[in-house]
């Protein structure tokens, strides 16, 4: 008699392309991440990854473009995959060099491994905020307001940087050598910092419906530590001009 | 141990390699300020990487045999140089992202906020590296002497950069 775990039993995807790696990726992470360790077949797997990031932000990005409607979809679901894809190519270089000075020579890793366990690691973000999108679609048709969608979309992109971090940790834990974790850490405060600047010059993301004008990215005021540098000025009640523009002036 | 296969092979190319990574920062540092602060700044870092290791190195090496635990004088020299091609390393890594975060903000003390904590940060590596090569593999290890250097080191190194960074 067949029971219902025979009937329901379906045999993994894995082996059967960019699908057979987002279902590792899922249902098998510690496989994954052998594959990873023993550089097996990196380069598909990093082509997979990379497509995977790009759609996965692509729908979380026109999820929140939505909000206004009209090209700020087609703008969110560009930038999005950009700033996770760019700034994972900016700090990856980092790990390596990082493990090549802090790890003993029979525990350093390769680039390409350091390059798939951070794509790893962002594509499983990257799944998890692209299922949050109902969620965020749910807020948006209650009626809720501009600073409310802002806090859910904030806790959403949370979840999936955590769901991320775990899966870099549980990377960085496979190796030998303490000088990994140290890497580890360094990689991660500096993925923020750069993640933080380039969110902040490609912005606007959510943008408000009444908002006539939806630039692609706004001029380059500053960084996001010049802003927080200014806010933190300001409340300390020092300007640097004379009064904040009006809405109007800005047009 | 104390000496990169690369160096063994190929002294120049080791050279060059060795000091890209300060070039590149130092790059980095002048990028708000246009081309001839840029070059200017290239240049310079390197030259205080050299020259403080230059004047500093024999210091460690006296302090070491005064504790009865140097190596011999070429390995000091050895390691030193191999430290500072760990520090070329970092610092060629940290060099894409100290050009964007100080490429996109508009405040010319950017290069500053970023630039000095990611030397510092190269630095501190190198001279783990430094004593791990010297150290490692000897039953003593003057850790409180060599601690007492590398905060000499980087004085020297901070001082001389503080004065390029105030030019402007």
């Amino acid at each position: 008699m067949s029971t219902a775990r025979e009937l329901l039993n379906v045999e993994p995807l894995s082996g059967a392309g960019p699908l057979g790696t987002v279902d590792q990726l899922l249902r098998d992470r510690p496989g994954f991440l052998e594959r990873i360790a023993t550089e097996r077949d990196l380069a598909s797997t990093a082509r997979a990854l990379i497509l995977t990031i790009a759609v996965s932000a692509a729908i979380f990005g026109a999820t929140i473009g939505a909000y206004r409607g009209g090209t700020q979809i087609l703008f969110a679901a560009l930038k999005l995959p950009l700033v996770v894809l760019l700034t994972a190519g900016i700090t990856c270089p980092v790990l390596t060099g990082l493990s090549r000075v802090l790890a003993r020579d029979a525990e350093r890793s390769s680039l390409q491994q350091d390059l798939a366990l951070i794509l790893s690691a962002l594509a499983l973000g990257a799944i998890v905020i692209a299922s949050l999108s109902p969620l965020v679609l749910l807020v948006m048709s209650s009626g809720a307001g501009y600073h409310t969608v802002i806090l859910v979309v904030v806790a959403c992109c949370a979840a999936g940087g955590l769901a991320s971090a775990g899966l870099f940790v549980r990377g960085l834990l496979r190796r030998s050598g303490k000088g990994h974790l140290v890497s580890g850490a360094l990689v991660l405060v500096l993925f923020a910092i750069v993640g933080a600047q380039l969110t902040w010059t490609l912005r606007p993301y959510l943008v408000r419906p009444r908002a006539t004008e939806v630039p692609f990215v706004r001029a380059l005021e500053g960084g996001f530590f010049d802003a927080v540098h200014r806010s933190s000025a300001s409340s300390r009640g020092v300007f640097f001009r004379d009064e904040a523009p009006l809405p109007e002036e800005q047009r | 141990m104390n000496v990169s296969p690369l160096a063994e092979r190929q002294p120049v190319r080791t050279l060059l390699f060795t000091l890209a990574g300060p070039v590149a920062a130092g790059a980095c540092l002048g990028l708000p300020f246009g081309a001839a602060e840029l070059i200017s700044r290239s240049a310079c870092v390197p030259v205080i990487f050299l020259a403080v290791a230059l004047v500093t190195v024999p210091a460690l090496y006296v302090v070491s045999a005064l504790s009865s635990a140097a190596p011999p004088a070429q390995v000091v020299l050895q390691s030193a140089g191999a430290a500072l091609e760990d520090t070329s390393v970092v610092l060629l890594s940290l060099a894409p992202a100290l050009a964007f975060l100080v490429g996109t903000s508009v405040d010319p003390e950017a290069a500053t906020r970023f630039g000095v904590p990611a030397m510092l940060l190269a630095t501190v590596l190198g001279l783990r590296s430094l004593y791990q090569r010297l150290y490692a593999d000897r039953q003593k290890r003057p850790l409180l002497s060599f601690t007492l250097w590398a905060c000499l080191f980087l004085g020297l190194c901070g001082r001389m950069l503080a004065l390029i960074l105030s030019d402007h």
